[in-house]
This record gives structure tokens, sequence and C-alpha cells, in this order.
């Protein structure tokens, strides 16, 4: 690849970014309000000083650290569930007819919608309170992972990763299935063997979407009762105050984290799943 | 069997310890303790910052884990340790009492008045604070004092429209109060154009200052600090306090904020509840009386610029007074005007509800 190729490669991802940004600089110099919407460099600003506090709730990357392990605890406990829920139910017809009635009842529910029930469920315990932990760091880390929050991103993350999961073991060929089993395979076999590997590309897929809906279930997580940190309580906070600049960084910053966890879902699709590309 | 009694012994002192620790430990009830990240509710952010500095009055709070978790201290001894619950309303710290969630809280008075209607235990323990509500208009405004702005409504070819955050809220009872005292006509109508004022509901305190930047409406009316933070955003200029509306000193202690324990909590811990209205009513006469130091303590707290805390006219009321009394007898009227209340308060005065409402005991032993 010649140098002149590289730069027009580069040009056309900065292209529309730098765009972008010449027409935001255009708009705050036309309104010139800070509080309708802040400068470039004023944001930029932000970004500079990551490590500084903002409005007394801690830096721009303590709170994002702290959204991070939510999301990921939420997210987490979403993925053990749906993954082998889904298998059983994608394989087994009769787990398939007993459940999924009652799953899709929940399944148009807005995470949002669970909120009242879920603060008369759990109120504000948290991590902490579970296990019994009153002080010190260990308290101070666990404090922050409120039952309630784990359980609106869980919800999000849930039926993406499930519905996947459940398509991706429904389309497995019978034949492969059925070849198997000719040549003397047990259950074990098919499910390790062909059973994983056809359906992991659409399993891959829903953990990806999942990811995404955990991120955007962030900021109603955030607003429950008892936080006083994370990004989405920064931007929520930081509205109240007028700081809109405070506002945009937190959303760049969820935009850049949740960029990143898509990055490495797609690097695992292009590494591991490049055979779904043959057989299409 | 030396040697086996001294294992003996030693197992016996830690039991002993073991037991010694957790009889003190269950000794000290655990409270959960709701406010709200705003400046009416600077006396308990003071108390929690002032610490020991407060040894003094004779109760303070001694930190267990910064903004998390503190002990209420009375005479030298910690009587509960208080878990802080930051709520983001008033609505909600009443819905977090519904569902047994607070022990203690700090609440706008018409959230708790609507929670106590459906039926929620809790009761008003103390008054927190009052007045710091403005009128603000646009920084380039014309607009200078109240008269100006009851001129220019008057020659308006349409209603002038005002913002305010909840039909429920002090600002909003007030400045309506006023207008209609002034003899302009008020209306919440935006097809009533034979109106001089349209009240526009902005639904949140945090759409007020962008509706106001956005020209959305051409003047703002709310509590602490969103009158300073417009100011000092270079976005507004408050022309009238709302204490000084005319008819004067009719809308002088107009309540707002209180403090709030729930039934049971006053049934089962009666000590610890009147320590905690004795730091409160305390505090709130230390912060009357050091306003720039508890106001730059509160934005620290909260994140707000220090010149917008200072700039904070709030008062903090340690006992309630007959100026509150008759305020909250208007807040009933209002609500029940409304429609509002359904239940234990419905058609009632102030004066019927105070057995329902408050409990008065803990705030009448305060000795300042």
């Amino acid at each position: 690849m010649g140098f002149q190729s590289i730069l027009v490669r580069i040009g056309a991802y900065l292209l529309i970014p730098v765009l972008f940004l010449v027409l935001w600089g255009a708009i705050d110099r036309q309104l010139d309000n800070e509080v309708i919407l802040p400068g470039v460099g004023q944001v930029a600003a932000l970004f500079l000083q990551p490590t500084e506090s903002l409005i007394a709730m801690g830096s721009l990357v303590t709170n994002v650290v702290i959204s991070l392990v939510r999301v990921l605890a939420g997210y987490l406990l979403a993925v053990c569930l749906a993954i082998p829920l889904g298998i059983l139910m994608g394989y087994y017809g009769t787990v398939y007819r007993l459940l999924n009635g009652f799953l899709a009842l929940f399944r148009p529910i807005p995470p949002l919608a669970w909120v009242p029930l879920v603060l008369a469920w759990f109120g504000v315990a948290s991590l902490a309170s579970m296990f019994g932990v009153e002080e010190g760091k260990a308290y101070l880390y666990l404090n922050n992972l409120k039952l309630s929050m784990i359980f609106i991103i869980f919800i999000g993350a849930f039926y993406p990763v499930l519905t996947s999961a459940i398509h991706g073991v429904m389309g497995v060929r019978s034949t492969l299935l059925d070849s198997a089993r000719v040549l003397g395979a047990g259950e074990w076999d098919i499910f390790r063997k062909i059973l994983l590997p056809a359906a992991a590309p659409s399993i891959v897929n829903g953990m990806r979407i999942g990811l995404g809906v955990a991120w955007m279930c962030l900021v109603s997580a955030e607003m429950l009762p008892g936080s006083i940190s994370g990004v989405g309580y920064l931007i929520t906070h930081a509205y109240t105050l007028a700081r809109t600049d405070i506002v945009i960084a937190g959303m760049i910053s969820i935009g850049i984290v949740g960029a990143v966890l898509d990055l490495f879902f797609r690097l695992i699709e292009d590494r591991k799943f490049v055979w779904t590309r043959l057989t299409r | 069997m030396m040697k086996n009694s001294k294992w003996a012994l030693l197992i016996l002192f830690f039991a002993a310890l073991f037991l010694v620790h957790t009889a003190w430990a269950a000794e000290i009830p655990n409270l959960k303790v709701g406010y709200i990240f705003t400046t009416h509710h600077t006396p308990f952010m003071v108390a929690l910052q002032k610490g020991e500095a407060f040894k003094s009055m004779g109760v303070y709070l001694r930190p267990v884990v910064a903004k998390d978790k503190y002990e209420l201290v009375s005479n030298g001894k910690p009587i509960a340790t208080l878990q802080l619950i930051v709520a983001k309303s008033g609505a909600e710290t009443a819905s977090l009492f519904a569902r047994n969630q607070l022990d203690l809280a700090m609440a706008s008075v018409t959230a708790i008045m609507a929670g106590v209607d459906k039926g929620t235990p809790m009761k008003i323990l103390s008054p927190l604070q009052t007045e710091g509500m403005g009128l603000v208009v646009p920084k380039d405004s014309q607009l200078k004092d109240w008269n100006a702005f009851l001129a220019h409504a008057k020659k308006a070819k349409k209603p002038v429209k005002v913002g305010y955050h909840s039909p429920t809220s002090a600002p909003k009872i007030v400045l309506e109060g006023a207008l209609k005292s002034s003899g302009i006509r008020v209306t919440e109508d935006p097809t009533n154009m034979s109106a001089q004022v349209l009240l526009v509901d902005l639904k949140e305190t945090t759409n007020m200052i962008p509706a106001l930047a956005s020209k959305q409406v051409e003047a703002i009316v709310g509590p602490s600090p969103f009158p300073e933070v417009a100011v000092s955003r270079g976005v507004g200029k408050i022309i009238v306090d709302l204490r000084d509306l005319p008819p004067k000193g009719y809308w002088h202690d107009f309540p707002c904020c209180v403090t709030v324990a729930s039934e049971q909590t006053i049934a089962k811990h009666p000590d610890v509840v009147q320590k905690f209205v004795e730091l409160i009513a305390k505090t709130n006469a230390w912060c009357n009386k050091h306003r720039i130091e508890a106001g730059t303590l509160t934005a620290e707290w909260i994140g707000l610029p220090a010149d917008t805390a200072k700039a904070s006219k709030l008062v903090f009321l340690p006992k309630f007074t007959k100026s509150w009394m008759h305020g909250a007898d208007k807040y009933m009227t209002i609500l029940n005007s409304m429609g509002n209340f359904t239940s234990r308060l419905k058609g009632k005065t102030i004066n019927e509800v105070k057995p329902v409402l408050f409990d008065l005991r803990f705030i009448d032993k305060v000795k300042l």
C-alpha cells in the first residue's frame, strides 16, 4: 500500500468527524451560549485533564471506570444466564415451548419500566450490604454496585443475548447434527463440536448487541436513588448545574467506551468466524 | 494442663470480645437518611462536613466512609450509624419512604403531604429552609425589577411566558399569588390569549436554565440554587426575590423543605430521632449565622461554583413559625383545589391534619 493510499484511507476516516467539529464550532459561534452548546475547545479541555475532579463528583476517568464495572457486572450476569438458556431453548423443543411464551411477555418491556418494581425489590441495597461489608476499601467498591442498577443493566442485555443464542442454535443445519449422530457422536460431542461452533457467530453477535443495550441502560440505572457516581449520574448532575460541556464530555466518553468494546467483538468476529463468509 | 488453660483463657477472652462487639454493634441502629444534592439541604451537608467541629453542640456527625456513612454522636457516644441516600426529588424521597427504604430524610413539604395522603407512614419533624426563590429573566432583558415586569405583562400583546418546575412548588404558588394580587390575569392554558402571564410547566428544575437560555420562556421562577446558577452561567439575572413580593411580608418563611422520619423509626428509635432533629435545628441556626461558610461548604459538596452558593438567600428555620404554618395551610388549599389529595388530607386544613402530618414532640424539646 502506497503512502498516498494510506493518506486517502486516513482521510476517509477523519473526513466526517472533522466536518462535524467544524459545523459544531460554527453553530457554537453563532449561538454564543454555552448552556445550549459549549465550544469544542471547552469540551476538549475536559478530555485534556481527565483525572481532574468535576463538579465535586470525581474525575471523568473515575466515573467512566465505575460505570464500566457496573455495566460489566449486569452484562456478565445476563450473558451467563442467557447463553445456556438460549442453547437449551434452541436445542430442545420442549424447553422452548415451555419458556418462550413466558419470556416473550417480558421482552417488550423497556428496562426503565422496571424501575419502580426494582426499587421495591432491591431498594438501595448494594453488593456491600449483600456481603455484609461495612467499611474499608472493599466497601467503597462494592457499595457502588447497587443491586437495582445491576438488574436494570442485566434486563437490558439479557434478551438480545437470549434471542441470538436461540436463533443461532435453531439455525444449525440438521444434516450436520444427523450426520454426527449417524457417525456415532454422543450428545456432548455434538454440543461441543457442532452446535456451539455453528451457533457461535450468532451468539457473539447477540453479545455485541446486548453490550450496546447494556450501555444504553446505564444512564437510567445510575439515576436510581443512592447513586452519586458513574458517568450517567455525572451527566445528570451536570445538567442540573447547566454544565453542558460536562454533559457532552460524558456522552462522548460513553460513546468511546462503547465503541472500543464493540471493536473487541468485531475483532473476535473477524478472527474466529471468517468461515461464515465462505458458507454464504 | 497449664498450656491448655492458657488456650482456654485466650478463647474465652476472644469470645468475650466478640460478644461485647456484637452487643455494642447491635445497640447502634443503622438508619438510612435521604437527602438531595441541593442548597436547600445545606444544614445537613454542613453537619456532615463540620463533623467534630460541632462537638460543642452536644450532637455531631463522625465520618465512617466519606460522603456515604456517618455516626451520629451524642455526648461523645455514637448512637446511630447513618447511611446516606441521595434522592433526586421530594417525590422520590416520599416514594422511598413508602417502600420502607428510608428512616430519616429531608424533602419538600408538598411531596411529604402527598405521600402522607396516600398512607405512607411518615411524619414531619422540623422545618429546614425557606426563601431563596427568585424570578429570573434573560441577562440581556430590559426588565430590571418587579414593577417593570408587571408593566411589561400589562403592555405585552400576548401572554408573557414564565416557566416553573412543578405545579405544587413554592416558587410557582408564590408568584401566581403575587401576580393575582397585583391584578395580573394569569393562566396555564396556552390557548388563553386574554391572559397577561402564561405559566409554563417545565417539569423539572433541570429544564429551567436551558429553557431560559433558548428563549422558550421569557422568565423562570425557581428555587435556590437555580436563580443563582442562571446568573453564574451568564444566562439570566434575578429581578426579584420572591419573599419581597406583595402583599408585603405575606410570603415570608414560605415553607419548602422539612425533616421527616418514618413512623417505624420514631417508634423504635425516638432517642436517635430526637438527636437528629436537635442536630438539624442547631445546624440551621449555625448556617444562618455563618452564611458564607455554609454556602462554601455546600458548593464544595455538590459541585456548585462558590459564588453561586454564597449568593444564596436561603433562610434556615430552627423552629416552626406562624408564618410557616400559614404557608403550609396555603399549600393544603391549593393541593386540595387541584384534586391532589384523595384520602387522609382531602378537604382538610393544616390544623386539622396536624396529628397526621406532624410529630412536633422532638422539635419542641430542642433548646437552641
